[in-house]
């Protein structure tokens, strides 16, 4: 059963080379993102999530909501099992999936097809399966003979065509993702939309952390606005929307 | 799960090779022309002024430097073993062993192409080959099961103790004198050097490879000691990664 449930969870983030006490005073009154506050030893800590409680089950599309620095990438850091938390209870079930950072560990040196290696075992995927995908991956990111040759030579496009085409080849049962992913050009978008499409269908539970109230409108059915980093609102996306964004 | 990670972590490290050297076209045996003159010079050198003959000397000065490259290049990639990966551990959760494997595997790839400068060291000095040299590989065994321990204990608190990387550099300086790697024991045999060739675990390490290689046993002690510090440093290197692991990721 897939299944995520966080239980008062709070996350802080020891920032290690500001040690001075004043230091440490002056950046508690300018506090604006997260909330700074001093760990028993002395170093300044950021409490990017506070106390958050919150129970999504099988089905459920959550959309993040939050100005900068309010704590949605911790979040999301935190359902991808990166971030322990400091306090509180973080239960995971089901085999999570990110599509945050889909260039992670592209190497520019390596050809596209080593760099389909590279990501694609980053992702969690065995050699096995990307051998036997191979060929559907390199069909769709259309690069041709290119995939021979160093990513570094490859225009932007490209080298996202390329990232985009391997990292919706995992099937999580929970999907984080950082915004929508949109690559390509105009006739790519379109392809690239089914594909996301099909890959998000898949997933069981999917959280998405946005500033786009029309994507959070087509594709969630529930909507948590983060500030500070608490939850400050969790409701239906008919509901919520109007009052993050104003009517 | 655990296949794939393997999988993962040796790929990375064969990755980690290949970006040194990726648009050289003699690679990593430029570690290996680097060392061979090395040991030339230094065979040279100290064979002159130890006045030991060439042919005993050679040899044990070439696997000296070989295994101390080996296992001080590990130890001081150790400290860097997460921050190195920080953009990785920030973003996926990997379990710590991938890190160490792929380190360790890193190594392991140079260490192969240098190790070549060995049987063609010994066919020119005509150095009888035997079946002891077989027992050296039990004793690398022996060595990356220790090294493994010191990876993992010191990439966690070298990652919250940035002043680590630093020591563990002079620390390794200090004991590459300290240890027999260019000198040899033998006709040395003071108090002061027995200690050092006792309780000193590089020469402990060095003398399970190095002595099968040269046709000498190791001694019983220094089995049972090798086996005594990996039993220790992995219930040490278990303990703080139990316990401190999680938060690596806060540090970096």
């Amino acid at each position: 059963m897939v299944h995520v449930n966080l239980t008062n969870l709070t996350v802080d983030v020891p920032v290690y080379n500001t040690k001075s006490r004043f230091l440490t005073a002056a950046l508690m009154d300018v506090a604006t993102g997260g909330r700074l506050n001093a760990a028993k030893d002395g170093h300044v800590q950021v409490r990017a999530l506070d106390d958050i409680s919150l129970e999504v089950s099988d089905g459920e599309r959550v959309g993040i909501l939050g100005h900068n620095g309010a704590g949605k990438s911790t979040l999301l850091r935190v359902l991808g099992q990166v971030y322990a938390p400091s306090a509180g209870k973080a239960s995971i079930r089901g085999k999570v999936g990110s599509l945050i950072d889909i260039s992670l560990g592209i190497n520019p040196e390596a050809t596209g097809l080593e760099n389909i290696f590279i990501r694609g075992q980053l992702l969690g995927l065995s050699k096995a399966t990307i051998k036997r995908k191979l060929d559907d991956i390199i069909a769709f990111s259309e690069l041709g003979n290119f995939i021979n040759l160093p990513v570094r030579t490859y225009s932007t496009g490209m080298h996202m065509r390329l990232a985009f085409a391997v990292a919706t080849e995992i099937r999580p049962e929970i999907l984080l993702m950082d915004e929508w992913l949109s690559v390509g050009d105009e006739e790519f978008k379109h392809k690239a939309e089914a594909r996301l499409r099909g890959l998000v269908d898949g997933a069981n539970i999917m959280f998405l952390a946005s500033h786009s109230r029309d994507m959070i409108e087509k594709t969630c059915t529930r909507v948590i606005v983060l500030e500070h980093g608490r939850i400050v609102h969790d409701g239906l996306p008919s509901e919520i929307l109007p009052i993050y964004f104003g009517s | 799960m655990f296949k794939n990670n393997v999988q993962l972590a040796l790929m990375l490290g064969w990755q980690d090779v290949r970006q040194s050297y990726r648009r050289s076209p003699i690679g990593p045996f430029w570690v290996t022309i680097t060392t061979s003159v090395l040991i030339t010079t230094m065979g040279f050198v100290f064979g002159l002024l130890f006045k030991i003959p060439y042919k005993s000397y050679l040899p044990y000065l070439a696997l000296g430097i070989l295994v101390w490259n080996f296992i001080s290049g590990i130890i001081s990639d150790a400290s860097n073993l997460f921050i190195g990966a920080a953009d990785l551990v920030k973003q996926i959760k990997l379990p710590v062993y991938v890190y160490v494997i792929r380190l360790l595997w890193r190594a392991f790839v140079i260490f192969l192409h240098n190790i070549i400068l060995i049987p063609i060291l010994f066919l020119i000095l005509q150095v009888p080959m035997n079946w002891t040299m077989l027992l050296g590989l039990l004793g690398l065994i022996l060595v990356v099961i220790n090294l493994g321990w010191i990876v993992v204990a010191l990439g966690i608190v070298a990652t919250r103790y940035r002043d680590f990387s630093q020591l563990t550099t002079s620390f390794l300086t200090v004991f590459f004198y300290l240890t027999p790697v260019m000198w040899n024991k033998d006709g040395l045999s003071t108090s002061v050097v027995n200690l050092l060739v006792k309780y000193n675990p590089f020469a402990i390490f060095l003398s399970l490879v190095r002595d099968p290689m040269l046709g000498e046993y190791p001694t019983l002690r220094t089995w049972v000691s090798a086996l005594v510090m990996a039993a220790v440093g992995w219930a040490g290197a278990a303990f703080i990664s139990r316990r401190y692991a999680s938060r690596v990721v806060y540090w970096l």
